[in-house]
């Protein structure tokens, strides 16, 4: 038996079904593009669990009253305090802040002689509203506890000026498009992979057709690699169309490792493909496997993922059913080396996961499609 | 010299407390047209699925081309053709391509694959169609198409489910004299029909009630043994001891 040119021959008439679908095409290769344009509009959202960090030289009575009230706040969670600047960038890196609270030395002295003090706050500026929200949050917090020493009839004649001074990570411009990126690079990438394998196998269950190649000398698993090969072509090159308008016409550097972006990529994509296959062993008819495709994926992959919303300020049953979609692993990934510009051993349990997922759906999958044979 | 290509003895197949198909035995000769007849629910399409190797048997024994059932499944999908009653071309495709496809899935090189598609859609009368779509095509040119793919590998046996259902009568004759041509060039028929009239056409046909095969015999001798004046008042007498509903 000839596998390659069975295996050539089935991918050739994939690649005719797709691409003899104009419309299809189109949306499949547009998309990507309108998205990236569309997304410009940033999606508020809420302020929850912000962890703190809080550098203090000059432990007086102000910081201290300052620090406590970021304490009694129940959006603020104090992680403790640091002695030196040094020590930010690493808990930044390491995922365990989000935002850290720097006072000058002598605090306390400069508010009451000179009446202005600094502050700085600094926050992750890979997920822009968010890091805008909690900035602004803690600047009031701070107006806050100033304002009843401020009130006091003490011999200051002119009301104190504090100057926060905000320093964003990453995304020094505060572009929303840093966040959004990586989002449409989920979102696409699970769009077309996996409700296009869906409907592509079903379509062939659906006309029958399926039935004439299994009873062929055509292997189950070649023919859904051999389905799989051409949208893993088009997903690459929605891969490449948002990278380029993302860097040419958002603006957006990819900071990191290109080829690790095409890794954790690529096993994102099988994941998708996978999980395509599994809703295909799941329903008999293409508009079953767009609806499950549509509701099954699209909603969490919009809602849960960290796409639209951070997955830090969701409810903690809400964190805990987006850990099962694979995008909410590679938006993170992706944040972390396009935008933050992190090496492989920052990415390493989002790696892991998706191949975990690739490996189970893959299995699920071929267990349904034997089962039904036997 | 072997001239049975499929043997059957004692086949069964159950689901949990279900017995599908129990117990069928029978041979089919090379170049023999075998009807398989029986109602919805009777089993035939299981049985017809364990012959094609594409379900495990529960019990007994099947030698489709040579090969078992059980044991070879994989060797048995490479000697046999299937057409099912699902229109089973790729209406996308052209007709060219179509037949380079499952040619191409049944492991022909490209350049016999070449030669033999100028004789096929010659002795077709689809010179012209080459290169239409599939799906432009009229409904018993379709037909015709597909059982020309189906026997494109040449292969030993060719397994028809309900090939004509849909198609109208003058279009199912045509369809007919198709599979002549091909038995009368050694590849054995095994087809399953509703059409009461096309099981005459057959050279011998078995009717399955319940799971098993009730009657097996040439359509003279069907009719000789039930009193019948055609295979319909056979199949009639057969159907109604079933027990089984539709389905």
């Amino acid at each position: 038996m000839h596998r390659t040119s069975q295996f050539a021959a089935f991918v050739r008439k994939e690649i005719y079904h797709i691409f003899r679908d104009r419309r299809t095409v189109m949306i499949m290769l547009v998309m990507p593009i309108v998205q990236i344009i569309l997304f410009g509009f940033a999606i508020s959202n809420e302020v929850r669990n912000v962890r703190l960090v809080v550098l203090d030289p000059s432990r007086d009575a102000t910081t201290t009253q300052i620090v406590e009230s970021f304490r009694a706040n129940s959006y603020f969670t104090l992680m403790g305090s640091i002695n030196t600047p040094d020590q930010i960038e690493p808990l930044f890196r390491r995922g365990e802040v989000d935002l850290a609270l720097v006072f000058g030395p002598n605090f306390h002295d400069d508010l009451t002689r000179e009446h202005r003090a600094q502050v700085q706050l600094i926050a992750d500026g890979a997920d822009p509203n968010m890091a805008s929200m909690i900035t602004y949050y803690a600047s009031n917090i701070i107006q806050g506890a100033l304002m009843p020493s401020a009130q006091q009839p003490s011999v200051t004649p002119s009301p104190m000026i504090i100057v926060p001074e905000i320093k964003l990570l990453y995304n020094p411009q505060m572009k929303s498009a840093y966040n959004f990126v990586p989002g449409i690079m989920g979102f696409i990438l699970t769009l077309i992979c996996a409700m296009m394998t869906a409907v592509s196998i079903v379509r062939e269950k659906e006309r029958g057709t399926m039935e004439v190649l299994l009873v062929s000398p055509m292997r189950p698993i070649f023919m859904i690699v051999a389905k799989m090969a051409p949208y893993m072509l088009v997903s690459a090159a929605n891969l490449v169309t948002i990278i380029l308008l993302s860097v040419y016409l958002l603006g957006v550097p990819v900071t990191g490792h290109l080829w690790l972006m095409g890794v954790t990529s690529l096993l994102f994509i099988s994941a998708s493909l996978a999980l395509g296959l599994l809703i295909s062993t799941l329903v008999r008819t293409q508009v079953v496997a767009m609806i499950l495709s549509g509701m099954a994926l699209m909603m969490p992959v919009a809602m849960l993922s960290g796409m639209m919303f951070p997955v830090e300020s969701m409810p903690l049953i809400l964190q805990w059913l987006s850990a099962i979609i694979p995008a909410r692993w590679y938006i993170a990934s992706i944040r972390k080396v396009m935008i933050e510009g992190l090496g492989i051993e920052y990415v390493l349990t989002e790696i892991a996961i998706t191949t975990g997922m690739v490996a189970a759906l893959i299995g699920i999958s071929l267990s349904k499609f034997k089962n039904r044979l036997a | 010299m072997n001239d049975t290509v499929i043997e059957v003895e004692g086949l069964t197949k159950r689901f949990g407390s279900f017995t599908a198909v129990d117990g069928i035995g029978f041979s089919v000769a090379r170049g023999e047209i075998f009807g398989f007849l029986g109602a919805n629910g009777a089993g035939k399409t299981t049985a017809m699925k364990m012959l094609c190797g594409i379900s495990r048997p529960t019990a007994g024994r099947a030698v489709v081309a040579g090969f078992d059932v059980g044991r070879h499944s994989e060797q048995i999908k490479r000697h046999i053709g299937y057409m099912s009653q699902k229109f089973s071309l790729y209406g996308e495709l052209k007709v060219w391509e179509n037949i380079r496809l499952y040619a191409g899935i049944y492991g022909m090189k490209s350049d016999e694959i070449a030669a033999k598609t100028e004789r096929v859609l010659a002795s077709l009368g689809f010179e012209n169609e080459r290169n239409s779509l599939v799906g432009s095509l009229p409904l018993g040119w379709k037909q015709k198409l597909a059982f020309a793919v189906s026997i494109f590998h040449n292969p030993q046996i060719v397994f028809l489910d309900e090939p004509t259902s849909g198609v109208d009568p003058s279009a199912r004759r045509r369809f007919w004299e198709q599979i002549y041509a091909a038995a009368d060039s050694g590849i054995t028929v095994f087809v399953t029909t509703h059409y009461m009239d096309e099981a005459e056409y057959c050279d011998r046909v078995s009717i399955m009630v319940d799971g098993r095969i009730e009657a097996l015999d040439t359509p003279a001798g069907l009719k000789e043994r039930f009193g019948a004046e055609d295979i319909y008042g056979v199949f009639h007498q057969l159907a109604r001891k079933a027990q089984r509903g539709e389905g």
